[in-house]
């Protein structure tokens, strides 16, 4: 018998979330998705794109679904994980075996990005096969918005499984969405409030630590032509979503280490 | 002779469950351990703490106070649980895989590789009853084929130690003969098995030793022998004209006198041998001679029922 290798039993883990987000109905959802989108973007077509923002419009909302639709698929994803687990008694067969608890975690976080990365990348490219590209659109801006919304599922991953070792499913799902459509937003809002008053520096301090997805979407940037971020700008994005991947892997990894199963 | 190493050591193991007044203390502070190459029946009715030690040894839930411990080594550790195969109570299997797919998983993380569970999983399959069946889906399996592929994914690795929570549940008298039957073979290989039952029967057959947990405390720990013997229980009948005496040599044994017909109880077969032949040298005239053989399932049910009135009253 071989000795496990760690790099081994997280891929083991790993490849069991794909077979079951490959056996699951979502996978199906979203491909009748991606077929009535691709259906629209055909008509769209043959009745002729009028003019370069029409196309650019198409294009951003075809970028955005995909992007959402990966974001839905990884919340659902990360956040079952462990509460199926648990609740169908999976788990013991599983951490009987000789690996950790954290490269259990770890081996569920890197399928469930890869799960989201899949629909990002099939949904994005049929949105960006389907309409004609402008010429200010830069190549380099393409590599970056796909490489920041991988890293985006990756944050969103890592978030919702901390939550379901925290908090139930339901609503650790309910809490993940409005961290990552509306926590920008509401940070903003409550900051607002807040705003010269004495509880303006600790609110300040306190949403700082809710990742903020907003960053880490460059669709309307690329749609919009603009150019690719700074070097400098684009690491600090990478290094941003590492802290938060970390802090959230960490927490989580440490409170499945002390729970008692 | 040289003794075998512990394999399994408890040691005034205390379990809790809740926090504060919520508090239930599930298993109060048992020892015991078990050899390497024994074969250990673990029982105890429902909710008596079983599955409970069970986890504990497996690192699924942390003791109290005292120690459980699987080669010496917290049962956490890795390289306690590269050695051991466990099957958990009541354990469904990812039903969106095949049966292949499965012990693929398992396989692959106790540190097979792909060419060896390429070779391994068709005799496994077969051993343990699922010929042919390695590529259904799992959510198409009944309780018992998923138990069977259960028991298949704790002993792919061929470890040295096997832990069974509830070993034949969910099986029909089919699975369980099959069962008995793999469960022989291991035994014949030298691996020390571990397992809680509640099909007693399969306790006798195959246990060298017993290990009786009653509302979290051991109340039995003996050899299946030491506990069987006992249990046997003989009776000789015999009439004793009047003013005859019982002989001298038969009056250690308890004698129940009912007119002039007097029983004697004798649990050694070996007494009952000699008591047999000094009654008939004495000239005694036998009425009766009859053995009763209680199983441990009696002795069981004997014990939880005297404890039972014993916490009662």
């Amino acid at each position: 018998m071989e000795n496990l290798s760690p790099f081994r039993s997280v891929g083991l883990i790993g490849r069991g979330v794909l077979l079951e987000t490959l056996r699951r109905r979502e996978i199906y959802v979203l491909l009748i998705f991606a077929a009535v989108f691709l259906s629209g973007v055909l008509v769209v077509r043959v009745v002729g794109i009028p003019n370069p923002e029409t196309g650019t419009f198409i294009l951003n909302l075809g970028l955005m679904l995909a992007l959402t639709a990966a974001h839905v698929l990884t919340i659902l994803t990360a956040a079952r994980q462990i509460p199926f687990e648990l609740e169908n008694r999976t788990i013991y067969p599983v951490l009987a075996k000789p690996i950790t608890r954290s490269e259990y975690i770890f081996g569920k976080w890197w399928a469930c990005t890869a799960a989201g990365a899949l629909v990002l990348f099939v949904l994005g490219a049929i949105a960006w096969m389907s309409v004609p590209k402008l010429e200010a659109y830069s190549f380099a801006m393409l590599i970056q918005t796909v490489v920041a919304g991988v890293l985006s599922l990756g944050t969103v991953a890592a978030v919702a499984l901390l939550g379901s070792v925290l908090i139930p499913q339901a609503m650790n799902i309910v809490l993940t969405a409005l961290v990552v459509w509306f926590g920008h937003s509401f940070t903003g809002f409550v900051v607002t409030r807040v705003a010269g008053g004495p509880l303006e520096a600790p609110t300040r301090w306190l949403t700082a630590y809710l990742p903020n997805f907003n960053k880490l979407n460059l669709v309307t940037r690329y749609t919009d032509g603009i150019g690719p971020l700074p070097p400098g700008e684009f690491l600090a994005m990478i290094v941003y979503v590492t802290i938060i991947f970390g802090a959230c892997f960490a927490s989580s990894a440490l409170v499945f280490r002390r729970r008692m199963l | 002779m040289i003794e075998s190493k512990p394999v399994i050591e408890v040691k005034d193991l205390v379990v809790d469950y809740g926090r504060g007044k919520k508090t239930q203390r599930a298993v109060k502070g048992i020892t015991f351990e078990v050899r390497e190459g024994e074969c250990i029946g673990f029982i105890g009715a429902n909710g008596a703490g079983k599955s409970t030690t069970m986890k504990t040894l497996m690192g699924f839930l942390f003791p109290s106070s005292g120690s459980a411990t699987l080669f010496g080594r917290d049962a956490r550790d890795k390289e306690s649980r590269r050695r051991i195969g466990y099957l958990p109570e009541v354990a469904l299997y990812y039903p969106f895989m095949k049966a292949r797919e499965l012990l693929e998983l398992y396989g692959g993380l106790s540190g097979l590789s792909k060419s060896e569970l390429r070779r391994r999983i068709p005799p496994l399959l077969e051993k343990v009853g699922l010929a042919g069946k390695g590529e259904v889906l799992l959510r198409n399996f009944s309780k018992g084929m998923q138990q069977r592929v259960g028991i298949a994914q704790a002993i792919i690795a061929e470890p040295e130690l096997l832990i069974f929570d509830e070993l034949s549940s969910g099986l029909d008298p089919v699975g369980r003969h099959d069962l008995r039957n793999v469960l022989v073979e291991l035994k014949d290989a030298g691996r020390t098995i571990f397992f809680s039952s509640h099909e007693l029967t399969e306790v006798e057959a195959l246990c060298d030793r017993v290990v009786m947990i009653h509302r979290g405390e051991i109340v039995t720990e003996a050899t299946v022998d030491e506990l069987m013997k006992p249990l046997n229980v003989y009776e000789i009948t015999f009439h004793l004209p009047d003013g005859s005496r019982i002989p001298d040599a038969v009056r250690g044994h308890g004698v129940k006198t009912d007119g002039h017909l007097h029983t004697l109880t004798i649990t050694d077969v070996e007494e009952y041998s000699q008591a047999v032949s000094e009654l008939a040298a004495a000239g005694v005239s036998i009425q009766n001679t009859s053995s009763k053989a209680q199983s441990l399932e009696d002795y069981f049910i004997d014990l939880v029922q005297s404890r039972e009135r014993e916490t009662a009253s």
